[in-house]
Parts: C-alpha cells; structure tokens; sequence
C-alpha cells in the first residue's frame, strides 16, 4: 500500500473509534449474535406504522389500520441483522479525481466505517470494487491490514456488481462507498446489493467539483475513468444543464434507495477531510458518537 | 501613377493590436483540459464538435475575425489610404466661334455644330459644360452647367454676330480656367492652323468652301461741298464672278457700277456724293454671306478746334502755329478757345479751355536723352523724340510728369475739374531742336486730336461691329432723376438707354446698319460695318474634327479618399459584432 493510502486508513481507523453503528441494537431475546436494526426488516417483530410511500411492499399495508385513520398505512417490522459488514469501496479512478480530496475521503471513510464496526463488535470484511469485487484483506482484519492499491478501475462499478456479485453473508449489513457515477439502473444494482441483506447504507462520495463545478469557458472535460473527452463551451446554462441531470441522478438513487429500504448518505469529499467528522452519517443515525 | 497611396503611413503601427487580439482570443478561447469525475451529467451539454450545433463553435471565431476586420480597417482607415479611380467625367469647356462667317450656308456652320454639341451632350455626360463665346475678346457664356437643357437655352445667346473670332486667346482663357482636367472643344467652320496634340483637345469644323463677295473697306471723307467715297469690292472665290455695286441714298439708288472680279481679286472704287447725303448704303447683291454685302457710310465732318497762342518769342510762336496749323481742322481764334497756349505765367483761361504753359527757361543743361515718355498718354501717341536736344532745368515742375529726361519732368499734366487741363511744357528754346524735328508737330496733332476728342459726340461715326462706341455728353444732359442718359436707337429700331458716368457713355454695337445716339437734343448718326477680309473669305472654311477623346480621357482619373469607406464598413462590422454577441448572450 502506498504510505499515504496507508496514512489515510490509519486516520480513518483512528477516527472510526470514536463513532459506533448506531442503527444496530441487541435483540431483545438477548442473543448475542443476533442485532436490530432502526430500519423496518421483515422479522415477526412488529415495530410500528407509517404513512405509506412509493416503493413500499404492498404486502405489508395494514388494511385495518388504513381503514380506520383513512390513510394508507403500512406495517413496519424490526430488521433482524446479522453481525456482520460487508463494506464495498469502489475503487475506479473516478473515486480519486486530481484535485479534490475525494480518494482519501472514500478510503477514510470505509477505514473509519469499518473501526466503527469492529469497534460496535461486528465482524466486517472490505471489498474493493474494480473491473472485479475482490475482498480486501481478511474476515474482521483491522483496516490497517488492508492492502489497498489505489483507485485503478476502469470499468463500472455497477456492471461488476450485477454481473460478479461476491459472496455477501446473509443478513449482513452491506455499505457501499461509491461516487455511484454509473449510468445503470440504481434499482438493479441496489437490488443486487440488498439481496438477502439486513441493511445497505450507501454512501456517496463525491467532490465538491461533482457537485458543484466551477468550469467557465471553453474546456476540454476528461473522464479520469474511461479517458474520453468531450469539448464542451461551458457557460451559466451549460452549468444549469450539468445540474439538472445530476439532480435527476440523485433523485433516482434516492427513490431507488427508498425502493430497497436502503439508506442514502451523500458525502461531499472536502467537507469530511476538513475535521475527519462524518457529519452526513451521524445526522442519517448511521453512526453516532462513541461513548466508551 | 500609383494606384493607391496613402498619406499617414504612421497608422500601420495600429496592426500591433492584432496579435494582442490573437493573443487575447488564445488565451480566453483555447481548451482548457479539467478531468472530471464522469461524463454523465455532462451528457445534455451539447459538444462543440456535434452536428447542429456548429454555429456556437463557429460564432466565437466569427466574433474573433469581425474583431480583427474592425482593426483591419480602423488602421484602413487611419492610413488615409487613397485609390486612384475613374472619378466621375471630365469637365467640358466648348469654345464656340462667334463669328459672322458661322452663319455661311444652308443649313449655317452654326446650327450644324449646335446640332452636333447636342448630340454629344446626350451621348457623354460631363461634370460640367460651360460655353466660351470666341469673338475679338473670350467671353464666357452664363457659369458652368450640368443639364442639357441648361446648355440649350445658353446656346440662345450664340448669335454669330462678332466681326472676328479670336480662337487662339479663347483657347489660352479655356485652358487656365480649366487647367488639365478640362476636355476642350472648338466648334468653329475652319480647320486649326497647326494641329493640337493635346489628349483633351477636339476641334470640330462645320465650315464649307463657299464664293463669297464683299465689301471688305469702305471710308467717307467729308468737305464742304462733296464727300469723298472709297469702297473696296473682294471676289473670295476661285472663279471670275461679276457683280453690281449699288450707292443708295434714302430711297435713291445713286449709282449702280458692274464689276468683274478675277479670283482673288479685289477693287478700289472712288466715289463722290452729295454731302447732303446723311447716309450712303452701298451693297452688293446676296450670297453666301450676306453681312459683307452692305455698308453704310454717314456724313461727319470734323469739329474745328480752337486755339490761342500767347508765345513772346517769335520763333517759337511761329513754330507753334505752322504745327498747329498742320494738324487741321484747327482755327486761331482769342475769344473762347479749346486750348491757350502761353508763356505767361499768370494766365488763368475759362473754365472749358486747355491751358498749356510754356515755361521757358534762361540756363539749364541740354539733355540728349534717353526720354522718358508715358505712351498710354494721348500726347505721347506716335512720338519718339529721337536726336532730340532738350535744354532744360533740374528743379521740379508741377504736374503729372509725361515727358521726362532722367528725373527730370519736361513735360506735366495737372487736371482741373473734368473738362479743363493744364499742359505744362519747360524747355530753353536757345538749347532744344524738339520744334526743329519731326516729333513737334506729332506732338501738337496728338494735343489738336485729343482737344477734339473730348467734344461731346461719338468717338467715330464708322464703327465696326462689335465695337464699343464711346459716347462724351455735353454738360447738360442731366435728367431730372438725378442721372445722366445716352439713349441709342438700333437700326432694327429698338431704343435703349445708357447711363453717362464722367461724361462719358458707352454703346456696345451688336447690329449691322445706322444707329443713332441722341443726347437731349443732339442726334448723331454712327453707321457699323461688317468688314474683315478674313470672316468674308470662305474659301480655307472646312469640315472635320480634329483629335479623339477616348473614354479614359472623358474618365477623370483622380485620386478618392477611402477613409469613410474604412470607417463606415468599421461601424457595420460593430454593429454586426454587437448583434452575434447580444443574440450569443440571449441564447445561452
């Protein structure tokens, strides 16, 4: 691992110590290996109702309740989870565009999201997503462990995932560090994700020149992941454009997290490595603070 | 010749904005490689290279090259460039002969050279045309015009009524009013004496070789008793002709005398007339020009001068009268006469008459010249004072000098009021040979001459045509409207007015025949001949046209100043750069 990779995981493990996943919780038939999470599951354990939403299951709509508040209302269950991460780093070069901190965001990230699973007493295995989803280091090896070679892939994440999915435990919590820059169907790959999972939390990573980018004139664009370049004149309108279609992006991420009960944090690169604070998944309740 | 010049080659410096330009345009427009993350949500912004949109990749440069247009021609215009370009046509002098012989056959040189000018007119058209009539003097014809029908009603005024055309002094007066630029053209009925090589020279003849008699001199002397007649009768033709001359007095045909005229030839003929006869019409019968056919002669006898002479020394007063005697019509008379000739000092004459002052001088020195003499001066006319000895003084003699031997005056004028002047003539008579030599009695005729023209009445009574007559008024022609007239009764009857300034009038002679000038109650008879043996021989008039314009020529290559040209397409170029660049920002 190059040292500064390293540096970063060691900071990110650092960092993930002092955070906890908080969404897990013991069972309350006090088995040890057997956590719940705040997301509605589909164990027996009823947990409340709420208002129905696009993409809820239709099989847990509570007839009688809804009949009786005149709203649509489903049944939420607890999530029985499995004790164990599997976290997913895409590694494609677009994970580490020249000039934004969005490579050490992401590797801090998952080094800091897997302290806080080891550290909530979780076993987690790291996956690094190139032209193929290949494990990291061992079941439950520290981050400080992994042998991490860089953002190299050229290919997209999304394709590896629906076509070479790897061998996920059931019942497990899956996150995914992406820039989720894909131009494939989001229900397709989160379905893929969330197939047999208690939970996916996906976290985007992305630059602040992703979100916003502060390009005038005539520009020569490079795709830092395929290398193709598209020469455009980029000017307010052309920026309003840009900004509509990352919109459009999002919200289908977004529906689509809502579809398969996955969680949906956006992470903006140069706003964590600022003060190493997860704010985004600490206000998501992804992770809150350790109090050990 | 350069065909473009340019007058501010300092402006060229102004180029140095275009690489700037380049270098702005380079600097702001060139691409600037940004790797992004993914090309996804760049998808919707249209691609510079795609199809369809070429227009915004195109329009940047355009602005670019209306830029570098909008240099382009500011430095244009800053140089003050000038091309040498057919301008417009030429303007066009034509000289028209004016004389009477343009008026020879049927139809006239005239009407068929105003035929030919108009087509001309319709077939060029000049910046401007303006008509130079060529009589004995150059005179233009109204000022310089561009409509064809301007022309035509100036043409009115070319009446072929001068006795002579002086051609070569319109010529001179064409060119300097017209300087190069000018395309000149003779419309005459002679072909030119020596052919003009000039490029912007056209002499057109409409001339034709005709017979012709005329009366090419005719004089009256008048007596007493009878008038004395001399007529010169000319056969301008190749052939023998025979004619008739015919003396008419009133209705009366006096004498009628047949002539044969060899070719070429021409005959004195003398005859006497009664002196009672005012006027004597002499003619010939009609031919190709009918002008030189008739003569009027007047009878006029010369008024008698008065003269006194008051001279102490007998020589000199001998010398005096046997001069004045010689220059005739003079009579010796002490009681109010035209011109007092004395040596005393002290003698004041009338207000009308001449004083001339004989200022004789004891001691001096002789001079033999060389002498100074004002010859515009009437008493200087014909005087050469050659071998004269002159015997005179060095101190100063009153007067306008006008003799004078060195800077000293001899002879002086000093004019009091209009009609009276003082002569005033110093010499030693014991030192000077003047009244022994020819120029004394010259002198003397000129002061008779002189003396006699200041009469009231015409200055002549056979004038020629076209002459100004000078009229002197007497000294009671003042009218009750304050102004002095001479009126002029035409021969063709019609009467005008001329107004006397300084006793004096002028009448212009336009028509052939008697005229008569009246002031108050005096009438004087003045008759105006037609006699120039050159305007009578119509044997050298020909047709042709002589020199070629070419359109070249008619083209005035001149030099335009291209500077608004520059600016005005610069102002397009905004204006145009204004319109892409707001419709750019509109559309984006």
């Amino acid at each position: 691992m190059r040292v500064a990779w390293s540096a970063i995981v060691q900071r990110g493990e650092q960092e993930g110590c002092r955070y906890r996943w908080r969404l897990l919780r013991r069972s309350p038939a006090g088995q040890s290996d057997r956590y719940l999470t705040s997301a509605p599951g589909s164990s027996l354990e009823f947990r409340e109702h709420r208002d129905y939403q696009p993409g809820d299951d239709l099989r847990y709509l509570d007839w009688n309740a809804s009949a009786r508040s005149d709203r649509l209302l489903v049944k939420v269950f607890e999530q029985e989870v499995h004790p164990q991460l599997e976290l997913v780093l895409d590694a494609s070069r677009s994970m580490d565009l020249a000039g934004s901190e969005k490579g050490p965001a992401a590797l801090g990230l998952a080094s800091l999201l897997a302290a806080a699973a080891l550290a909530s007493g979780f076993a987690c295995r790291a996956w690094i997503l190139r032209e193929t989803c290949q494990p990291l280091g061992s079941l439950s090896a520290s981050p400080s462990e992994w042998v991490f070679e860089g953002f190299t892939g050229r290919v997209s994440g999304a394709q590896v995932l629906l076509h070479e999915a790897p061998p996920w435990r059931p019942r497990s919590v899956r996150v995914l560090l992406s820039d989720l820059f894909w131009p494939e169907d989001p229900v397709a790959v989160l379905a893929q994700l969330s197939w047999q999972a208690a939970w996916v939390v996906i976290v985007q990573v992305v630059a602040r020149a992703d979100v916003a980018p502060s390009l005038r004139g005539q520009v020569r664009l490079v795709d830092v992941e395929t290398g193709r370049v598209r020469e455009v004149l980029v000017n307010e309108a052309m920026l309003r454009r840009y900004r509509d279609a990352w919109t459009q992006h999002q919200e289908q991420w977004q529906r689509a997290c809502r579809q398969v009960g996955a969680s949906f944090v956006q992470v903006v690169a140069e706003e964590f490595i600022r003060d190493w604070t997860p704010w985004p998944l600490l206000h998501s309740e992804v992770l809150q603070p350790s109090y050990d | 010749m350069p065909w473009l010049v340019w007058t501010a080659p300092w402006a060229l410096l102004g180029l140095v904005a275009v690489p700037v330009l380049v270098a702005i345009y380079w600097l702001r427009f060139r691409y600037r490689p940004v790797p992004v993350s993914t090309l996804l949500f760049w998808r919707d912004v249209p691609e510079l290279r795609e199809a369809g949109i070429r227009w915004e990749r195109l329009h940047l440069p355009l602005l670019f090259f209306l830029e570098l247009l909008v240099i382009l021609l500011l430095v244009g215009a800053a140089l003050g460039l000038h091309v040498l370009m057919p301008d417009r046509s030429r303007p066009l002098i034509v000289i028209l002969d004016d004389s009477l012989s343009m008026q020879a056959g049927q139809p006239s040189a005239r009407q068929q050279a105003e035929q030919a000018l108009r087509e001309l007119l319709r077939q060029h058209r000049f910046a401007a045309v303006r008509l130079l009539l060529a009589g004995p003097t150059p005179q233009w014809l109204g000022h310089a015009v561009q409509d064809v029908r301007e022309v035509e009603s100036l043409l009115r005024h070319w009446q072929c009524l001068e006795p002579t055309a002086a051609l070569d002094r319109a010529l001179a007066t064409a060119r300097e009013w017209g300087g190069r630029e000018a395309l000149l053209l003779v419309l005459t009925d002679a072909p030119p004496e020596v052919a003009d090589a000039q490029a912007s020279f056209q002499w057109w003849a409409f001339g034709s070789a005709q017979t012709n008699l005329a009366i090419t001199h005719a004089v009256r002397t008048a007596t007493p008793e009878r008038d004395r007649m001399v007529l010169e009768v000319a056969n301008f033709s190749t052939e023998t002709q025979s004619t008739t001359l015919s003396l008419r007095w009133a209705d009366n045909v006096l004498q009628s005398t047949p002539l044969t005229l060899l070719p070429g030839e021409s005959q004195t003929l003398h005859y006497t007339v009664p002196a009672q006869a005012s006027v004597i019409e002499a003619s010939l019968p009609q031919d190709a020009l009918e002008w030189d056919n008739r003569v009027w002669l007047v009878h006029h006898t010369k008024p008698t001068v008065r003269v006194h002479v008051e001279v102490s020394q007998a020589r000199l007063r001998s010398a005096l009268e046997k001069a004045l005697q010689a220059a005739g019509q003079t009579v010796f008379d002490r009681s109010e006469p035209h011109v007092l000739i004395t040596d005393n000092p002290a003698r004041r004459p009338t207000e009308t008459t001449w004083l001339v002052q004989l200022v004789l001088e004891k001691e001096g020195e002789a001079f033999t010249g060389p002498f100074l003499l004002d010859q515009q001066h009437p008493l200087c006319e014909g005087l050469s004072l050659l071998d004269v000895i002159w015997g005179s003084r060095r101190d100063r003699l009153e007067g306008i000098p006008i003799i004078t031997v060195a800077d000293i005056p001899l002879v002086t004028e000093t004019v009091h009021g209009w009609e009276r002047r003082h002569l005033r003539l110093r010499l030693i008579p014991e030192l000077t040979t003047w009244p022994r030599s020819p120029d004394w009695p010259i002198f003397w005729a000129n002061l008779v001459h002189w003396r006699r023209s200041e009469f009231p009445g015409p200055a002549t009574v056979h004038a020629r045509l076209g002459d100004v007559l000078r009229m002197r008024s007497g000294r009671h022609t003042d009218t009750s409207s304050g102004e002095s007239f001479v009126r002029c009764r035409f021969p063709d009857g019609r009467e005008e007015r001329f107004v006397v300034r300084n006793r004096q009038a002028f009448v212009p002679l336009r028509q052939l025949g008697v005229h008569e000038i009246l002031v108050g109650e005096q009438t004087w008879l003045v008759a105006v001949n037609m006699s120039n043996r050159a305007e009578s021989d119509l044997r050298s008039r020909a047709s042709g046209r002589w020199g070629q314009w070419h359109n070249e020529e008619i083209l005035r290559q001149d030099y335009r100043d291209l500077t608004w040209v520059f600016l005005l397409a610069a102002l397009a170029v905004l204006l145009l750069h204004g319109w892409l660049a707001h419709r750019s920002g509109s559309s984006s």
